[in-house]
This record gives structure tokens, sequence and C-alpha cells, in this order.
């Protein structure tokens, strides 16, 4: 069970994060959706260690995490991607993928021996890449790669920080696919980031929607798509 | 999981070291049978530069951060072995007040080399726990006051040190043969390195330190294994050069000697090993050349003038052509065996063996 829990941050002035709560079981498929600055990437931040909380904290299994920095958090088993893409774009793409599982064959070596990662760059359709630069990649195939990265974690916990980005229908339609089965293989609990409504809606179990640093609505994807707050803040409200 | 890093296995780093070193096998096999003596005296120094510029590599290449302090290693390596090995009658004369007993210790070389690794072993370490946890223009900088702490001392600590003039009388016992087998073992170290699943963790955090940490990578502890086996290599090259040259002074361990040894790993490529060959081999050579023209030499026919400080000059010029053309020195990111695998895959009527 990963926890946030009243979670709040600000930078100067602006509160990014205002006593945010929310929870995702394991194998559960969250989304988190919202306009742009709601606050959904420094959420993410916070869970992932770069950012510490001013106030409330972040639990995996009951245990606090927050606030220890980005390696804490990885070793104990959440993994992440970016928004803006962070790979290491002179280190082929075997290498990128081996910098994450050097990590988990130390800190979960149990989970890390079950892991295929060959198996899982055939997954993602990246087999026959593994010795490119990952910088040389496509734009697509980069997003991918960033998800192999953090899937070599073996992580209990994904964040997918708008995973779709950049992609066309029929590739966010595989991605989704890839995401799902990653989920039911490794039973990976996930958050996924994103601007597309569409993906969202169609891949997510649960939906959390951020305005203005604060959780407005939380539910199914029929509960989040007809709540009128929702339907005000991230439509636009009715003229 | 295992079976990823078959494809990029520690046979694949040995086989590259052993590639890297080969030129130099070569051209030092040249030398022996045919070259007069000193030019092999030339080819020993270049062999000495090449370990300095390995050890250099091994921080700077792989963790992307300058290091000004690495000539440290050189010369602590130097004067350690040198302290331990000189015979007690020419300490009388050299460093007569030593403390500790030194005055009147002399060690079999074997010995003095294994305590002066482990001395710097015990330094690289204390200097490198700081150093590490900064990243930036800061490390640099600490770098560079780690240098100048340590030359002060050398030069300021008479007893032990001798100061600002030469330290003379150690056995010479070192020959060319001997030192292309150290040159081949630390190139092959180097890229064992560099190809590890530490040294890969190091390289990313040198490109994304952000994305390297939210990988779970202890940064810090990654920057210090680097630093350290750097600074063994570096104290090796300076043993090298003692116990070849018989004496040292710590001047000639400080910065120009700095900058020459950067500018080889900036031209050659600073992040393989086989640009480490590349620019020190240029750069070598290329300033004995220039040392004959500085003595205005006589050249078809004509007497040029005595043109002192050439060298440096153009050592200036190269390292500006570099940084503005191909920053990414000679090799870029490639080693001589990723080359060789890509000639060989792109040669017609291979192209059907891979998929």
């Amino acid at each position: 069970m990963l926890e946030i829990r009243g979670v709040s941050k600000s930078f100067g002035g602006l509160k990014a994060l205002d006593c945010v709560d929310l929870a995702v079981g394991p194998a559960e498929i969250s989304g988190l959706i919202g306009p742009n600055g709601a606050g959904k990437s420094s959420l993410v931040n916070v869970i992932s260690g770069l950012l510490a909380p001013d106030g409330g904290d972040v639990r995996l299994e009951g245990r606090v995490v927050s606030g220890q920095g980005p390696e804490r958090v990885a070793r104990a088993g959440i993994g992440r991607t970016f928004q803006n893409l962070r790979l290491f774009p002179a280190l082929t793409v075997l290498q990128n993928i081996e910098v994450a599982a050097q990590t988990a064959r130390e800190c979960r070596p149990d989970r890390a021996v079950a892991m295929d990662l060959q198996a899982e760059i055939a997954a993602l359709g990246l087999a026959g890449a593994e010795q490119l630069d990952a910088g040389t990649l496509s734009y697509g195939d980069q997003r991918r790669v960033e998800i192999l990265r953090a899937l070599a974690l073996c992580p209990d916990f994904l964040l997918l920080d708008e995973p779709a980005a950049g992609m066309n229908e029929a590739e966010s339609a595989m991605l989704a696919t890839a995401i799902r089965s990653i989920r039911d293989r490794h039973g990976v609990g996930l958050i996924v980031i994103d601007h597309d409504l569409h993906f969202i809606m169609g891949l997510c179990e649960r939906i959390a929607v951020l305005d203005m640093g604060r959780k407005i609505a939380e539910g199914t994807a029929q509960e989040v798509r007809h709540d009128p707050k929702v339907i005000e803040v991230y439509l636009g409200a009715p003229a | 999981m295992t079976r990823l890093l078959a494809l990029d296995g520690w046979r694949r780093s040995v086989i590259g070291g052993l590639i890297a070193a080969l030129p130099v096998v070569g051209v030092c096999v040249l030398v022996l049978l045919f070259a007069p003596a000193y030019v092999e005296r030339l080819a020993y120094a270049g062999l000495v530069a090449i370990v300095v510029v390995a050890g250099l590599q091994v921080f700077t290449g792989n963790a992307l951060i300058v290091n000004f302090g690495h000539t440290v290693w050189v010369a602590l390596g130097a004067y350690f072995v040198a302290i331990l090995t000189t015979p007690p009658a020419m300490k009388a004369l050299i460093i007569p007040d030593a403390p500790w007993g030194l005055a009147t210790l002399q060690l079999h070389p074997l010995p003095a080399v294994v305590i002066a690794l482990f001395a710097v072993l015990a330094l690289a370490t204390l200097t490198g726990l700081v150093i590490s946890r900064v990243s930036g223009i800061g490390a640099d900088i600490l770098t560079l006051c780690l240098q100048i702490i340590v030359h002060s001392v050398l030069i300021h600590w008479t007893d032990l040190f001798k100061g600002n003039t030469a330290f003379f009388g150690v056995p010479q016992f070192m020959t060319l043969p001997w030192a292309l087998l150290i040159v081949t073992v630390v190139l092959v170290l180097a890229r064992l390195f560099r190809d590890s699943p530490w040294g890969v963790q190091l390289r990313a955090s040198s490109e994304n330190l952000l994305a390297a940490r939210s990988m779970g990578v202890n940064v810090a502890r990654r920057r210090l294994a680097a630093w350290v086996l750097g600074a063994l290599i570096s104290a090796t090259a300076g043993m090298m050069y003692v116990f070849f040259i018989g004496t040292i002074s710590a001047k000639s361990f400080y910065f120009s000697y700095v900058f020459l040894t950067i500018a080889m790993l900036i031209l050659g490529g600073m992040r393989t090993v086989s640009g480490v060959v590349v620019g020190t081999a240029i750069i070598q050579i290329g300033i004995e050349l220039i040392r004959m023209l500085e003595n205005g030499p006589v050249m078809l026919g004509l007497q040029l003038p005595q043109m002192f400080g050439l060298s440096g000059l153009v050592l200036g010029v190269v390292i500006v052509l570099c940084m503005v053309l191909r920053p990414s020195g000679v090799m870029g990111t490639r080693e001589f065996d990723d080359l060789l695998r890509m000639w060989l895959a792109r040669r017609p009527g291979r192209n059907g063996d891979r998929p």
C-alpha cells in the first residue's frame, strides 16, 4: 500500500500541494489528472523523494519514505519516469536499464532474480534496440525505455509522469496494453499522470483529480467524468 | 536478469583493454628493437604518462568532474616508495632528520610498493569521502585545493620530502618491458571499471544526476570508488617514474604537469580508455617534435630561429581547437573495439550475419 497523507508543498508564496491524500493499493492502476499547474508533477516529485514535503508524509507499507532523498525511495521499491525525458543519452538502452537493475539486485534480490528483463524489453517493442545509444531513439521509444528502466528496479509501485506524451492514438493504445500487462504480470501498483483524458479514463481503475494543489475529486472513470467540480475546472464551466 | 550482463560481460572489457594497449605494445617493441637509448627513455616517459592519464580517466572520465588533484597521487606514490627504498647511506645526505626512524630504514621495493599503495588508499579514501559528496564546480575546486595543500606539504616538510630540491638516490630497476606490462594491466583495469555496473552507474550519474539518484544510485559511493581506483593507478605511475629516473622533485608534478595530462585526456576523449592512449600519444609525440623545432634546427637548408615556449603555445592551441571542433575528443564515446565491431558489421557480405 502506498499512502500519501496530507502532503503540502509550497514554492515561495505558491501553494503547489495543499493537504493532498491519496492511496494506491498493490496491483492497482490509479490515474492523476488536472489542468496545467494543478500540482501533479509536484506530487510525483514528493512521492519519489526529489522534493521533501512541507507537511504530511508518504508511506510505503506503513513506513515513511518521504524527505529522505530519491535514492532511498527507489531502493524501497518505488520507480518513476519523468515528464521531460531524463534518460542517460550516451549510454545504450541496455546500460540505461542496467543502472536500475543493479539497484534491484542490491536491494531486492528475490524480485530481481524473478524479473526477465529481456522479455520486458521485447514486450515494450524494443527488442533489437538494446545496443543503441538511448539518445538516438525516437521520442516514443525513449519514453518506453524510461518505463523499462523504472521497471528494472523491480518496484512495488511505479509512477508514470505523462507516459503517452508525444504518442499518437495507436501508440498510446499499445502503451496502455503494455502498462496493464506490467501490472498483471508483476503485481505493480501504478500512478499514471497524463493530459490525455481518453488514455487515463481507459486505463485507470481509480482517478484522482487535482486542481490548484488540492484534490477535488476521486473515484472511477464514470464517477469522475460526471462530477460537476471536475467538469468545471477541467473541461471548463458551461457557458 | 543476470543474462543481461552477459551482453556486456567482463571478457569484452578485458579484450577491449588489450586492444587499447596493442598499439602501445607495438610501438614499444619497435623502440626496443631499433631505436637509440634516448628514444627508449622518451618511450618510457610516454608509458608513465599513459598510466597517469588512465588514473585521471577513471575518475574524471566516468564522473565528469575535472580533477586538478590527480598528480598529487603520482607525487605521493613516488615519494612514498622513494622514502622506503632509498639506502640509508643516501638518506643520511638527503633526509637525515626523517621522522619515525625512516632515515635508517630500507625496504625491498616489493613491500615498499605495497605499503605505499595502502598509504595512498587511506589518503584517497579520506579525501574522497569529502569530494564525492560535492557536485559540479564545487568538486572541481576541491580537487584544486587538494593539489595546493599536498604540494605545500611536499615543499615545506623538508625533513621527510626534502622540500624544494630534488630527492635523489632512489634505486633504479624499472625497464621498458615491465612498464609495458603495467600499462597493459592498468588499461584493462580502467576499462573493466568503466564497463562494470558501478562504472555504468557513475557514468549515468554524470549524464543525469537526478535520474540516476531516482534509480537508486548512491552517487557519492560510486564516485568514491572511482576516486580511490584513480588515485591508486596514478600512484603506480609515480612509482614507475621514480624507479626508472631515480630522482624526484615536487614541482615536476605541479600545475604544468596537471595541465599537460588533462590536455591529453581531453584531446583523446575523456569518456573512453582508448582516448587515453590516443590523446597521450598525440601530445607526447607532438611535444617531442616541437621541442626539436624550439632549438632552431636546420630544415631544408634553412636555419630556423630558436623558439622557446613553442610547445606550450601549440599545446594551448591544440586544446582550443579540440574544444571548438570536437569537444568530446578524438574518440568521443567509442572505444577501439566498438569501432572495430561497427566496421566489421558494416562490411559488405557480412550484413546477413545480423538480424
